[in-house]
């Protein structure tokens, strides 16, 4: 995956999106929204429990709208949609 | 032991050299005009970084072996084949549209961000059904959907309507992102995208565009039922 800045101001150089997107964690980025928020969605089993998940994840699940995917999903094991 | 599911196709991909996350060799199940990619395990995987990654590449790989893929979303078990044939979600009328409109596609991602204060959220536009619906309603919702994103999001998805094949958004909540713009182009056409990209010119002092991709088309499932 590439990342690449097109046009930005100073300020947006050091605001939380821009350091998540852009920054060391902008592949984890696209992970978690591409696998966790998207794709097709089957009424099975989820494995997404918090347990074993890096707080890493909740943050960019917060950035990326998908708080609800991961953070409430408080069953530690698994979860069913 | 239960079915781990990576995708569904149109066409039954050569899978012979993967193999599934926990090592398990890759299988299709056959679907109703569509097969499903899976593996026989006994549970799934947490959702670490590593294992991210390896779906991630595994997705990749039957991406590039498909003219058309729909991913599924990580850790999705099913308890069997019978399970799978009977699920709404992968029945012909759903998936048949989903599956024509990621054919020979890929997908691009914008990420609109700004140091501005937050906007409120808006749901996901839904993608327009072009097998069912005619030009100008698909015209009209279109132009909703544009019309609800930020005039940053917009401008930027104009600079690259010629190469758009299709198209789904959704608003930032959270200080930072305006938008999330995910595109639909013809596959190959990832560098001529990026160029538009950079020819669209500077936004507003404080505002950034993000640019990734190709990947598989994963922001363009069906909806959620």
């Amino acid at each position: 995956l590439e990342a690449a800045i097109v046009a930005d101001g100073p300020a947006a150089r050091h605001s939380l999106a821009s350091a998540l997107l852009d920054g060391p964690d902008a592949t984890l980025v696209e992970l978690v929204d591409n696998l966790l928020d998207k794709g097709v969605v089957l009424d099975a089993e989820l494995v997404l429990g918090l347990a074993g998940v890096d707080l890493v994840y909740v943050r960019l699940a917060a950035l990326l709208c998908a708080a609800d995917r991961v953070v409430s999903s408080a069953d530690p094991v698994s979860r069913r949609r | 032991m239960k079915l781990y599911v990576y995708a569904v196709t149109d066409l039954s991909p050569d899978l012979t050299d993967l193999s599934g996350l926990q090592h398990e060799p890759l299988e299709t199940a056959a679907l109703d005009r569509a097969f499903a990619i899976v593996g026989r395990v006994a549970d799934g995987v947490p959702p670490t970084r590593t294992t991210l990654e390896a779906q991630d590449r595994l997705v990749r790989a039957m991406h590039e072996r498909s003219r058309s893929l729909l991913p599924a979303r990580f850790g999705t078990l099913v308890t069997d084949e019978d399970a799978l044939r009977r699920h709404p979600a992968l029945q012909q009328d759903v998936l048949g549209p989903a599956l024509e409109r990621v054919r020979g596609r890929e997908q691009m991602t914008l990420r609109i961000v700004t140091d501005r204060p937050a906007v409120a959220p808006v749901a996901d536009e839904p993608p327009a059904d072009p097998a069912s619906e005619g030009a100008g309603r698909r015209y009209l919702e279109r132009r909703r959907a544009l019309e609800a994103l930020p005039e940053e999001a917009r401008a930027v998805t104009r600079a690259v309507a010629a190469l758009t094949r299709g198209e789904r958004s959704q608003r930032g909540s959270v200080a930072g992102v305006l938008a999330t713009v995910y595109h639909l182009i013809d596959r190959g056409r990832s560098a001529d995208y990026r160029a538009k990209i950079a020819e669209a010119g500077t936004l507003r002092q404080g505002v950034s565009v993000i640019v990734n991709g190709p990947a598989p088309a994963y922001a363009f499932a069906p909806e959620d039922r």
